[in-house]
């Protein structure tokens, strides 16, 4: 009986856990994606400088988030994240704006893409 | 390399923990569906070890949840027999009064020659000898003889015995001294000591001792060799 116990409870547990993954990463990802669309409108306005400054914060957060997040999401996800991550504001500093705009579409892609993959849904499931 | 290590030794001790907790000492003590989960489990276990990319929680939890859901569902077993039956099965006699049920044999994709050969494990080369035979859920043959076929018992010879004896335990394990054991014949280190005096031997030179319940014990001593000199 105190065996069972324990599993319903480790059980319980696990589940509270995935919800919480679930809710965090949730977060994070709205955040990460707000911050580098206020980047992107800084930069569709022309003001790189605002922009870098921005895409620096995005950058800062995103390697404070990543130590939580490699704990429950695939490490080769983020780290891809983080790399297309780090080239952005060396993009605008260069003023190459047509470069930024891929890397761009590329963070916004894989921020989507580590949200679905942790999500259960059906398509995940299968 | 570090981080493989630090995963294995991690994933490891979780799985040994997760086996110890299901309860079970042996791999042959497993149930068909206990069986699947050690294997289950050693292979997700092997996943995060193999690639570092994937989080060691990603292996860690899918063992957990599947030991638990075992445990669980062991429990349900226990509780209703129609769940034991639906999961574990039931045992199935295939030889009844010295006849062949070779309808139940069909049934459970039994062979002539799984049936010999769990017979010949039994000890049994002649099924002339066999009464009755079932299969347990485990797949395992339990065989009961006819009667000329069986062991001589001593209430067969009428012999007079007794029981006084009881299971002789381990009281000292590698010069170590076991006291719960001890105590549990109502002895104390004391009286080990006196015995070991009277044995002229000490505690450290012990390989193995037992003692039952009338108090006779048995010594093995350590190999010359290894013996502790005090």
């Amino acid at each position: 009986m105190k065996r069972v116990m324990i599993s319903i409870v480790i059980l319980l547990c696990v589940v509270g856990l995935c919800t919480a993954s679930q809710f965090y990463l949730n977060h994070t990802k709205e955040k990460a994606v707000s911050m580098v669309e206020t980047a992107f409108d800084s930069v569709n306005r022309g003001d790189l400088r605002t922009a870098r400054t921005q895409i620096l914060e995005f950058t800062e957060y995103w390697d404070r988030e990543e130590k939580y997040l490699t704990i429950f999401v695939r490490h080769n996800q983020i780290e891809e994240l983080s790399v297309v991550a780090a080239t952005m504001e060396p993009l605008l500093a260069c003023g190459n704006i047509a470069d930024y705009y891929v890397a761009n579409a590329r963070v916004m892609k894989l921020l989507e893409m580590i949200m679905e993959s942790e999500r259960p849904t059906l398509s995940t499931v299968l | 390399m570090a981080v493989v290590a630090v995963r294995t030794l991690f994933l490891y001790l979780l799985i040994v923990l997760s086996i110890r907790f299901m309860g079970k000492r042996q791999i042959g003590e497993l149930q068909p569906t206990e069986l699947v989960v050690t294997i289950l489990v050693s292979n997700i276990a092997s996943l995060p070890i193999e690639d570092t990319n994937i989080p060691i929680l990603v292996g860690a939890v899918p063992i957990l949840i599947v030991v638990c859901l075992e445990i669980i569902l062991t429990a349900c077993s226990l509780a209703s027999k129609k769940i034991r039956s639906f999961v574990i099965g039931s045992p199935r006699m295939i030889i009844r009064d010295g006849v062949i049920d070779q309808s139940a044999m069909r049934a459970m994709r039994f062979s002539i020659d799984d049936l010999m050969e769990e017979l010949r494990c039994q000890g049994v080369f002649d099924i002339r000898e066999v009464l009755f035979a079932v299969v347990e859920t485990n797949g395992k043959i339990s065989v009961y003889q006819k009667f000329h076929s069986r062991n001589v018992t001593p209430s067969m010879m009428k012999l007079k015995g007794n029981d006084d004896h009881g299971i002789p335990e381990i009281i000292v394990s590698d010069g170590k001294a076991i006291v719960q054991t001890l105590n549990g014949f109502g002895k104390d280190i004391r009286w080990l000591e006196k015995v070991l005096q009277k044995e002229g031997c000490t505690l450290k030179s012990i390989f193995l001792m037992t003692l039952d319940k009338k108090g006779e014990y048995y010594i093995v001593k350590k190999n010359r060799h290894k013996e502790v000199i005090q």
